[in-house]
């Protein structure tokens, strides 16, 4: 028998009770983790249960564009900020935000797991949220960093 | 037969485990951040090169000795009393070991610290570049500070071997070690020392080590530095000798008679609380004691230092952050022994086959907790406020604003540290079997790395600067940099703890915790969608 013959076992039924508390937890942590700053555990953790949750219900890790519009916004809005335009990166923070916004979206609509999950829409809002603080530390740490330098 | 075979399985283990490699390089990255911020503050003109050498060789050596006594009181005080609790030391006498090969293997344990010292040493030795320190002062302290570490691993050695109880043997090394380093602390804030003090002082590796750290100009009175190293060391292999003829002799695992005598307090709505609320009236009633005791002793040091001066903010904020720390250091220690008492003892079993869940015996064990410290809780609040109305009395009305807000961010710090040491205890009990370890782990990530990030933080601010200004605003930033550290800890650790708790308790319970997934680093998956895939 080829190794291509062999099915893939399917995956344990999910615990829906667990699975449900650990979507709000997730939500609540991303809540707390969009202080910027003072929210950076949080957030690791909203990021490691929605793993969790996906690993558990079946549902696909796409976090690719997240981290790369992250990645390329955070470049351009520093350039924006040296270059002297400041307009220019909070034009970039707001297409960042959207453009995230409409990754979540659609990974939310389209990315539909193997086992119901009700609470999913909270795993999803916590996330972004999540992101959110993210990306507001990150933007935070580059102005102390602007401004001790210009200082 | 190998000689001391134990001690030779203790070094392998050790040195085979990942985090020796990282707990080194935490402080090896410590003692270089120190370094690095003052060398900056060197550069900005804020210190002379030899002032700037010397303050941080002593900022080192002070932090090496907190960190070795610490370490090696913690590491050993639970590990022979845990091996009785388990009904395992009777199984280490059927064979040819005696006594002595157990103790010396168990002091094997203290290799992690050794790495941690050994690997801070070369920071502590760029010192001698700066000026300010001798090629001896480097030796005498790298020297007490190791005898340090072999008095208190050989003290806590001696505590485990006549405990029964892990928390009591825990708490007991590091009172030991609180009062063994008393007189030292004593004699650096300048308080003449009396003859009986200084004889204290010299048996124990803290005089040693004050002599090693002071230069001789100074009007500290301490011991000679050879004769107390000798001595200490002498009386560590006395405690070494004391506890290896104990452990021979007490194999037999002797219950606990106070846990057999007690019995659950009858009303109880929830079960886990009431078989948790034995002995408790007693055990709060003795730390209100303490911590009155504990104010008493500063207001006495303090009148000791200074007659006309005692009665100032400096006592009243050694009092406040004194007061605080051994209520935190109580909730830790009754989270960590809190649920692995009741697994060793069996309740827990028999508590999981019930109807209740998880959820319902983690509250049953923070009522539990909650209600062992409430007093003493308030009468550290009732303290802390009858100071802030004292210290606001006393430095006017318009600067008694600054001192309010700092004692209520210190109010609001402690309390936040409780809720996250209760959480994380519970988590770090169930996790290690090792009652020490775990309150080690607790203490270690909830007190002690906020101030390890606040270490890097500030050297990369000066890396930023490049030390060319020491402003109001670094000042700031380094502040608010604290401030997020431990907001950062607290709440990340706290949240993890709920988190681990609430998902997998009776897998915690019962030991069986699946090996974790390795961790997803973001860029990792950045990477392996840009690697080109074969074919």
């Amino acid at each position: 028998m080829s190794a291509a013959a062999i099915e893939p076992l399917p995956l344990p039924p999910p615990d829906r009770v667990r699975v449900i508390h650990r979507s709000v937890r997730c939500f609540f942590f991303g809540l707390v983790g969009a202080i910027p700053c003072f929210g950076l555990g949080m957030v690791w953790l909203a990021f490691k249960l929605y793993r969790d949750i996906a690993a558990e219900t079946g549902e696909e890790v796409q976090l690719f564009p997240l981290h790369l519009t992250s990645l390329a916004g955070l470049a351009l809005a520093a350039s924006c900020y040296i270059s002297d335009l400041p307009d220019g990166a909070l034009a970039d923070a707001v297409v960042l935000l959207g453009l995230q916004f409409l990754f979540f979206r659609r990974q939310y609509l389209k990315n539909a797991p193997a086992e119901w999950n009700p609470a999913r829409h909270l795993m999803y809002w916590g996330l972004g949220l999540a992101n959110t603080g993210l990306l507001l530390t990150a933007a935070v740490v580059m102005l102390v960093i602007f401004s001790i330098n210009r200082a | 037969m190998t000689f001391l075979p134990i001690a030779v399985r203790e070094l392998q283990v050790s040195a085979r485990r990942p985090m020796t490699y990282y707990w080194r390089s935490l402080c090896a990255a410590n003692a270089a951040c120190v370094i690095l911020a003052c060398l900056l503050a060197g550069f900005s003109g804020a210190l002379s090169a030899s002032s700037a050498g010397e303050l941080t060789f002593r900022l080192l050596s002070l932090a090496g000795y907190a960190v070795a006594a610490g370490a090696a009181a913690l590491m050993t005080a639970d590990c022979i009393s845990q091996e009785r609790r388990e009904d395992t030391l009777g199984l280490l006498f059927l064979t040819d070991l005696r006594g002595y090969d157990i103790i010396v293997g168990k002091l094997a344990r203290l290799s992690v610290p050794i790495y941690c010292l050994a690997a801070a040493f070369p920071a502590l030795g760029l010192t001698l570049m700066l000026g300010g320190v001798s090629l001896g002062d480097f030796a005498g302290v790298a020297l007490a500070l190791l005898n340090t570490l072999f008095f208190y691993g050989a003290l806590g050695l001696l505590i485990s071997a006549r405990s029964w109880n892990g928390a009591t043997a825990a708490s007991s090394a590091m009172l030991a070690v609180l009062l063994g380093s008393a007189p030292m602390v004593a004699a650096l804030a300048g308080l003449v020392l009396p003859g009986p003090a200084l004889a204290f002082l010299f048996l124990t590796p803290a005089g040693a080590f004050l002599a090693a750290v002071e230069p001789v100009s100074s009007a500290v009175s301490r011991p000679d530095f050879f004769w107390s190293l000798a001595a200490s060391h002498a009386l560590g292999w006395l405690f070494i000798a004391a506890a290896s003829r104990r452990v021979a002799r007490s194999i037999s695992s002797g219950e606990d008679r106070r846990a057999r005598a007690a019995r659950p307090r009858v009303g109880e709505s929830n079960p886990a609380a009431a078989l948790d609320s034995r002995n408790m009236p007693r055990q709060s009633w003795r730390l209100v004691f303490l911590l009155a005791g504990l104010a008493g002793m500063i207001v006495l040091v303090s009148a000791l230092i200074s007659a006309a001066h005692w009665f100032d903010l400096p006592t009243f904020l050694g009092i406040i952050i004194g007061s605080h720390l051994i209520l935190k250091y109580c909730a830790a220690n009754s989270a960590c022994r809190s649920l692995p008492s009741r697994r060793q003892s069996g309740e827990l079993e028999i508590l999981l086959t019930t109807p209740l869940d998880g959820d319902a015996i983690i509250s049953g064990s923070i009522t539990a907790i909650k209600r062992q410290l409430l007093r003493p809780f308030l009468f550290v609040l009732g303290m802390d406020g009858l100071l802030l109305i004292l210290g606001w009395c006393k430095v006017g009305l318009w600067d008694g604003f600054f001192w309010a807000g700092a004692v209520l961010l210190e109010i609001l710090w402690f309390m936040g540290n409780l809720y996250s040491l209760t959480w994380l205890g519970l988590l770090m009990g169930l996790k290690y079997s090792n009652h020490a370890k775990a309150l080690g782990m607790t203490l270690f990530s909830i007190l002690f790395l906020p101030w390890s990030f606040l270490a890097l933080a500030t050297a990369f601010v000066g890396v930023l600067t490049m030390g060319r200004s020491l402003s109001p605003e670094t000042a700031f930033i380094t502040g608010a940099e604290l401030l997020v550290a431990l907001a950062v800890c607290n709440l990340g650790f706290a949240g993890w703890a709920v988190s681990e708790l609430r998902d997998h308790f009776r897998l915690l319970a019962a030991h069986q915790l699946p090996p974790p997934r390795p961790v997803a680093w973001p860029w990792k998956s950045i990477f392996k969608k840009l690697r080109p895939r074969a074919g």
